[in-house]
């Protein structure tokens, strides 16, 4: 078969057809010489050798190169490439899992930056729960009323209050803050400072205490025997209110009884008992929780009771400290709550908050809404960490493991 | 009138490599172990010349076997070396289109070096003086060959180093029987330029010639 016989079929070699007659007779010599033509091409070809020296001449150039190259021979292997075991095939499951793993730990890694980045700054500064106090003391507090002992404290130094605040918090009692009550910052600091202690320790003497601080949850006929009406009007706020429904039900009725008899606790010691709450004691809402039902039997305004289960935190924590009443007849229970019986009557209404404030995931009973959401945040940020590593290491190890399987 | 071709090695049939073939199809790698000891001088003397590189001729002479291994049932009789080198030449190529620079691998100056006894030829000559013309035939041939295009120096390296026929050659790169002589008729006239281009070559490859 001639170049030219070729050129009605399609070739890859179009580009490569011999364009000159010289091309072609070496074409046409290397392909006798490999015995490669067809019986008609071959006779052509042996006729047009020996008619044409140029022919010849090119036949034996071209026997010579082949000889030589085949002369340079074949290369020994170095080493032995013999398979020691079948190798494993591949199948497509361990690679989608593993693409799947580390598609997850991609994933997980961006939402624990995202918790991370985006949840403590969400709810009223939940974070950093001294600054958060004081910070809410001083919202809830009026402009002129005295400074309470979160005022005055200095930043971060809420540890040491605890010995002086008594005086103090009685002091903002008995002057009257009462506008402060009905401001929904109020009745956020005071659950997140107060813890349903309070109520516990002293069921009667909790009651005026109680009152301007739950005075949000109070139903108006309870608000008004108390004499607190202002507080009567104030709505719980909204985030306290589903957080804390079910373990606070009782307490609430056994503060407004007793608001009748504390008509000058005003809402104004809410901030300071906020303030004082940064004392770290960790066991006292443990220790106090299971006597909260107690106090609710007395608890003539049992009408109270849808109230206070929509705020229910809020109202038996922040009636506790309000007044030194609250405190003095309750002195073994505050005695347990800090661990320092001499400082009962002052402390224990203050330190039981702090016991929610110091110990944010101790647990959740007296914990308030932004302090449970900024938890749970933390919680998911290190749950994501955990997660992320875990299938960061998960992913690295089929992937060691695929490539032991590969080298073998 | 000049007799048309010399016989071509490696053509004819192999019983005992059917056999070995037909048992590492059913799964005895022993078998196939067999043929691999057969076929792996070609096999890496092709990937060899065709990449230049030694390290890179020894992965893909492996991955090449190991392939061969996984997909044994598919060979359906014919050339088995055509059908191991179609496997090797693809492996070959995609190293090419990588385009991963690795050490290069001059044949000629390797094999002065005695630790390098992977380089010698299977069937050298033992006479020292054949030997030493061989050599300088050798390394301008080799130099030669590796300025080919590597299309051109694959197909020669196939016909006139491993001695398959057209066909076979079509088989493993997928060419067309026109293209390859076309490619081989042209890589033969280029290395013809070089040999002739030297007397002291020419006369080593008539010599050679003449043995053959």
């Amino acid at each position: 078969m001639t170049w030219w016989s070729r050129l009605k079929t399609p070739d890859r070699g179009a580009s490569e057809r011999p364009s000159a007659p010289l091309e072609a007779l070496q074409e046409r010599a290397s392909a006798y010489l490999d015995d490669e033509l067809a019986a008609a091409d071959r006779a052509a070809f042996e006729a047009e050798l020996a008619a044409s020296e140029e022919a010849r001449d090119q036949l034996a150039d071209l026997r010579l190169v082949r000889d030589a190259i085949a002369g340079i021979g074949v290369v020994r292997a170095p080493r032995s490439f013999a398979l020691t075991a079948p190798p494993v095939p591949m199948t497509t499951g361990p690679r989608r899992l593993e693409w799947a793993t580390r598609a997850g730990a991609g994933v997980a890694a961006l939402l624990f930056v995202v918790a991370l980045t985006n949840g403590p700054s969400r709810g009223d500064t939940p974070v950093t729960f001294g600054t958060t106090a004081r910070e809410s003391a001083s919202q809830a507090a009026p402009k002129n009323a005295v400074p309470t002992a979160a005022d005055l404290a200095p930043p971060g130094s809420s540890a040491t209050l605890p010995t002086t605040p008594a005086p103090t918090a009685s002091g903002t009692v008995t002057t009257g803050a009462a506008p402060a009550a009905p401001t929904s910052t109020s009745v956020a600091a005071a659950p997140r400072a107060a813890a349903p202690v309070a109520p516990v320790a002293t069921p009667a003497s909790a009651a005026p205490t109680a009152s301007p601080a739950f005075a949000p949850t109070t139903p108006p006929d309870a608000g008004g025997a108390a004499g607190s009406a202002p507080t009567t009007t104030q709505a719980p706020p909204p985030s306290l209110a589903p957080a804390t429904a079910p373990p606070a039900a009782n307490p609430t009725p056994s503060g407004s009884p007793a608001a009748a008899a504390a008509p000058a606790s005003t809402p104004a010691a809410a901030p300071p008992s906020t303030t004082l709450a940064a004392t770290p004691t960790a066991t006292p809402r443990a220790l106090v929780a299971p006597a909260a039902p107690a106090p609710a039997t007395p608890g003539g305004a049992s009408n109270a009771a849808p109230a206070v289960t929509a705020a229910p935190e809020s109202t038996a924590a922040a009636a506790a400290p309000r007044t030194p009443e609250t405190a003095t007849p309750t002195p073994g229970v505050a005695g347990n709550a800090t661990g320092a019986p001499s400082t009962a009557p002052v402390t224990s209404p203050v330190t039981t908050p702090l016991a929610t404030t110091q110990s944010p995931g101790s647990d959740s009973a007296g914990t308030s809404a932004p302090v449970r959401a900024s938890q749970g945040m933390n919680g998911v940020a290190a749950g994501l960490g955990l997660l992320t590593l875990a299938l960061v290491a998960a992913s690295v190890a089929q992937y060691a493991a695929r490539r032991r399987v590969q080298s073998r | 009138m000049t007799s048309p071709a010399h016989p071509r090695p490696g053509v004819e049939a192999d019983p005992a490599l059917d056999d070995l073939i037909q048992r590492a199809q059913r799964g005895e790698l022993p078998a196939f172990n067999a043929i691999v000891l057969r076929h792996q001088d070609a096999v890496y003397s092709l990937v060899l010349r065709m990449l230049s590189s030694a390290e890179a001729a020894e992965d893909v002479t492996q991955e090449a076997f190991v392939s061969a291994w996984r997909h044994i049932d598919s060979f359906r009789g014919g050339s088995f070396r055509s059908w191991l080198f179609t496997i090797a030449a693809n492996r070959a190529r995609d190293e090419l289109r990588k385009g991963v620079r690795r050490p290069t691998t001059s044949l000629d100056a390797a094999r002065d070096d005695p630790d390098r006894a992977d380089l010698d030829p299977v069937d050298g000559d033992p006479s020292p003086e054949a030997q030493a013309e061989q050599g300088e035939l050798r390394t301008a041939l080799e130099a030669a060959l590796a300025e080919l295009p590597p299309d051109w120096r694959e197909v020669v390296v196939m016909s006139d180093i491993h001695g398959l026929d057209y066909a076979e050659i079509a088989q493993a790169t997928g060419l067309a029987l026109g293209t390859v002589k076309s490619r081989l008729s042209r890589a033969r006239a280029r290395l013809r330029e070089v040999i002739l281009a030297s007397t002291e070559l020419a006369e080593a490859a008539q010599r050679l010639s003449d043995r053959r």
